[in-house]
């Protein structure tokens, strides 16, 4: 009798998947998936957000890079644990560039100016573990939504720990906002959509909207803001959810685009 | 909000104050901001979250809460940052008290 094999876990999926050893696109490199999150508002708290999506991808087995662009308070270094000075350095001096570690998984770095991640120095990557980037930021007004996204794109190059001449595309786009911020997301999603195409897109805001086209819509819990105070990613399912379907995404549109290749 | 801190002699004290005043008042989109010739009030409706700063001869007083039951004076990069430490955690607890009773 053939011996029965065991099935994968998702961990095991995203792996193999995300460990492609065939370079699939150009804007992907090997092993690595790249996440963008774009707050329309502040009535949904990017660093809360942002720590627990993070620390979710971290629970999934790889290992994570954040960049946040910090408009507003908090900033990830709170849920991460930081001293007062740290974290809130931004509110002192715009141009501050602030980088920690949180248990040996998440690396991270924030500022609230765009050009100071130029100066952020990558560490030696562990090759042997998925990758995971996440950039989180306040999405701006509509005239100037362009540019910033053509300079984050640069600028978030500096995670990939990697040349990346064309910087740091996403694979998977996330637009989030509150419940009163409809028209807001809804130029969100319509100005993430032009700029990458190519990405998966979803949007987490308990809203409708007609806005919305292919992107996936995501019901955020109600209860979120209960760990808003607390100190520490917040653990929640949906975030592993969320991280665990992203990777499935990512990886399935990879295996895709090789499949495609290979016909 | 740049009249009222006028009042603030030293200008580095009264440059905190102003960037004290923008993060305040970037932590929601809903707070209201009330300038009064003393002092300037930061405060989200039905929220039950209040922040009054201050500015006086070489500092500025932060007091949050309804009832005003914490005070920092502000002179300093130091003090700055407890106080807006102290900012930051308040608001926070209280929209997360807030979302808890809804």
């Amino acid at each position: 009798m053939p011996e029965r094999r065991s099935s994968r876990s998702l961990r095991d999926v995203s792996h193999l998947f995300l460990s492609e050893s065939r370079p699939v696109r150009s804007e992907a490199p090997r092993g690595t998936a790249c996440v963008w999150l774009a707050v329309a508002d502040a009535a949904l708290n990017r660093a809360h957000f942002a720590a627990g999506l993070a620390a979710a991808f971290a629970r999934q087995g790889t290992r994570v890079s954040l960049l946040e662009v910090c408009g507003n308070l908090p900033t990830v270094g709170y849920y991460f644990g930081m001293e007062s000075a740290e974290y809130l350095s931004p509110a002192l001096d715009r141009a501050a560039l602030v980088s920690g570690a949180w248990n040996g998984t998440v690396r991270y770095c924030f500022s609230a100016s765009l050009s100071s991640f130029r100066g952020y120095l990558a560490h030696e990557p562990d090759r042997a573990v998925p990758h995971v980037i996440v950039v989180a930021f306040p999405y701006p007004r509509r005239l100037s939504a362009a540019p910033f996204l053509s300079a984050l794109r640069d600028v978030s190059g500096v995670l990939r720990e990697e040349a990346a001449p064309d910087g740091c595309p996403p694979d998977a786009t996330i637009v989030a906002g509150g419940a009163e911020g409809a028209e807001r997301i809804g130029d969100c999603v319509t100005g993430m959509r032009e700029a990458f195409p190519g990405a998966a897109g979803f949007f987490a805001a308990n809203v409708s909207m007609r806005e919305a086209g292919a992107f996936e819509r995501l019901a955020l819990p109600v209860d979120l803001r209960r760990s808003w105070a607390r100190r520490m990613p917040p653990v929640d399912p949906w975030f592993d959810d969320l991280a665990a379907g992203l990777l499935q995404v990512v990886s399935l549109r990879r295996k895709g685009t090789v499949s495609g290749a290979a016909k | 909000m740049f009249a009222v801190g006028k009042r603030i002699g030293p200008r580095p004290t009264r440059r905190l104050f102003v960037r004290f005043c923008r993060a305040v008042s970037r932590l929601s989109d809903r707070f209201e901001m009330e300038v009064a010739p003393f002092e300037v009030t930061f405060r989200e409706p039905g929220a039950g979250f209040c922040v009054v700063v201050s500015p006086l001869r070489d500092l500025f007083l932060v007091s949050i809460g309804e009832s005003r039951s914490f005070d920092v004076r502000v002179s300093s990069d130091e003090s700055f940052i407890s106080a807006l430490d102290l900012t930051v955690e308040r608001y926070l607890a209280s929209a997360s008290k807030d979302a808890s009773a809804a």
